[in-house]
């Protein structure tokens, strides 16, 4: 168990079983992504209130579920980095940074698109959208910070901190919709109570959402596979690599 | 659901397709960049560690 973990902090073994789940994890996002696009497009009935409009979920609430989440892998690496310095915490925080953004901001649109034609407006400053946004400005603020210091340690010290500063945000957005009255509706599935969609549109849902964390994981690891080969390219394996491809 | 009505979707087919089309497109972008940049790092290092060998024997031949 130990000789694994401490293998886990090298970058060789990182490098190779990056390498070794990345097929697997594209192929259950490809699959589950057609899934949920022919299911949540085609086969879920339309909505009684919002008729064809409410198939935007399919993509606006897996965005959104993942903007959070990866900023939770974010905080959690940043805080391994803090505590015990590995190096591969401070790769899997820089390469998730980027792709939180684009679930975040990708939120903010499919959000605003569906608001124009339920809500009559594209936007409104309400708690959920509003500390939202403040995610976005999170995730380029650390994008900035980490990119802006030349020192690579003090970078990863520096934007870790602000990482871990933007957690307080997470729980406001996950409970703005209770806390506060706001034109955003509440949540239709967690993990604690029965969802209150029907099985016909909640599966293709649910397909989208692991569609989507899929990609995340397998993205994220691409990325942080490159990060390491430019981090490493000193060690020996790196150039070994480099001369048999 | 008939083609016509899965096209215009209900009359949501402004917000809807915009919606899709982005999603995939900036997923599609994200799967690609990575790749890119793999192959270019691989390059990059290449070149580097061939312009560096030669140096060595340069280096060499000279001391002789």
């Amino acid at each position: 168990m130990w000789t694994f973990i401490h293998k886990l902090g090298s970058p060789k073994h990182c490098y190779r079983i990056a390498g070794y789940f990345i097929p697997y994890l594209g192929t259950i996002s490809i699959v589950c992504f057609i899934y949920g696009l022919v299911g949540g497009l085609i086969l879920a009935p339309a909505d009684y209130q919002q008729g064809d409009g409410f198939r935007i979920i399919y993509v606006h609430v897996p965005s959104a579920f993942l903007s959070l989440s990866v900023y939770m892998v974010m905080a959690l690496s940043a805080t391994v980095s803090l505590i015990w310095r590995i190096k591969m915490a401070d790769v899997i925080t820089k390469v998730s940074a980027p792709l939180g953004a684009t679930f975040t901001f990708l939120a903010l649109v499919t959000g605003s698109l569906w608001g124009k034609p339920m809500w009559g407006t594209y936007w409104v400053w309400d708690a959920r959208l509003t500390s939202e946004l403040i995610l976005l400005f999170l995730y380029v603020g650390y994008m900035a910070l980490e990119s802006a210091l030349e020192d690579r340690h003090m970078a990863a010290r520096a934007s870790n901190i602000l990482v871990l500063v933007g957690v307080v945000n997470i729980p406001i957005i996950h409970y703005s919709v209770v806390w506060w009255n706001t034109l955003h509706q509440g949540a239709s599935i967690s993990l604690l109570n029965k969802p209150t969609i029907a099985p016909s549109m909640l599966y293709p849902l649910l397909a989208m959402l692991v569609a989507f964390m899929a990609f995340f994981f397998a993205v994220m690891l691409m990325r942080a596979r490159c990060e390491i080969l430019l981090r490493e390219q000193k060690s020996n394996w790196v150039k070994e690599l480099v001369q048999t491809t | 659901m008939t083609l016509q009505h899965f096209f215009s979707m209900g009359g949501y087919a402004r917000y809807v397709w915009p919606c899709y089309g982005l999603v995939i497109g900036l997923l599609l972008v994200n799967w690609w960049l990575p790749l890119r940049r793999k192959r270019y790092i691989i390059k990059m290092l290449a070149r580097r560690m061939a312009y560096l060998d030669k140096e060595a024997l340069a280096k060499e031949r000279q001391g002789e």
